[in-house]
């Protein structure tokens, strides 16, 4: 017996590869299966099943292990606190300095190693870009600390300053993935080794 | 799933829904709406996700096709609730009577 495949099945089997491989492997057919027959049940309508397909995209990406471990989170929250200090005493030192930092490749390298030392921390992928989200988060709040230290907004509102935000993360994730790429390849390569 | 631990929603209903008969993901799915009275409507994600938790877990266990032939689907595998799925799951049903207990006891209270 076949079953026609629509366009809402193709979806679903997108949204399967949130799920592990291993997982997948083990039950993608079965899930398939469930769902095709959710999809042919007249009981079901289409809006409680976009609602199925949404709930279960959220638990394949927030499955606990794709969260960064309580340990990971104040270590890159510590490295991003390091980084205000840093930029905090560069301004205090040579006050008007802080621009000339922000844009110069100081961060991509900084972003690299970030990525790079948590996927090697994790063994994952995911690691690396946690910490890179963890570190570029904490270390953003540097404009509000330089606002309430010395006064100094170089953006003209909350808008602007969101748009600068959004680019600095922009110019931070190419690296971050980069190093985490690295990181995680590096972590199955002393696996392989040991 | 510890000893003692309570269960997730999902985990409490599809325990109820094995209690009675071997069933299959589909079949399962279909029951916990009914006795949730629709209020929990699982995907296949959650699930599949919630079985792999309950089997590593020892609570339920997979099974070779229906104890009923009319019913066996040879594509399908099939899962039976453990002596310690059984256990786990009156004692969160006890812990749920305990529960409503005092709940009804409070409201007889503030109602008086």
């Amino acid at each position: 017996m076949t079953f026609p495949v629509s366009s809402l099945e193709r979806v679903y089997g997108l949204i399967l590869l949130a799920y592990p491989r291993t997982f997948r492997d083990q039950y993608e057919r079965e899930m398939r299966l469930v769902f095709r027959e959710l999809l042919r049940d007249p009981k079901v309508g289409r809006i409680q099943l976009v609602g199925i397909m949404l709930r279960d995209l959220a638990h394949g990406l927030a499955r606990p292990e794709r969260l960064p471990s309580r340990a990971l989170v104040v270590r890159s929250s510590m490295y991003g606190l390091i980084i205000i200090a840093f930029s905090l005493a560069a301004q205090g030192l040579h006050p008007g300095a802080y621009i000339g930092v922000s844009v110069t490749p100081v961060p991509f390298i900084a972003f690299t190693a970030a990525g790079f030392w948590g996927a090697r921390r994790t063994d994952t992928f995911t690691g690396g870009m946690w910490t890179c989200l963890i570190i570029g988060l904490v270390s953003s709040t540097t404009v509000l600390w330089d606002k309430l230290l010395f006064g100094i907004f170089p953006f003209y509102d909350a808008w602007s300053f969101l748009l600068g935000l959004l680019m600095a993360a922009g110019f931070c994730i190419v690296p971050g993935i980069i190093g985490s790429i690295a990181g995680a390849a590096a972590s199955r390569d002393r696996a392989t080794r040991v | 799933m510890r000893p003692g631990t309570s269960l997730t929603t999902s985990a409490f209903y599809i325990l109820l829904s094995l209690s009675n008969q071997d069933r299959h993901g589909y079949e399962i799915l279909k029951d916990v709406m009914l006795s949730s009275a629709g209020r929990v409507m699982m995907g296949p994600g959650i699930l599949y996700t919630t079985l792999k938790r309950l089997l590593e877990a020892g609570l339920i266990v997979e099974v070779e096709g229906h104890a009923d032939a009319d019913r066996d689907d040879s594509r399908r595998r099939y899962y039976r609730l453990t002596h310690q799925g059984r256990s786990a799951l009156a004692s969160e049903l006890e812990r749920m009577e305990q529960a409503l207990k005092v709940a009804r006891t409070r409201r007889l209270h503030s109602a008086r």
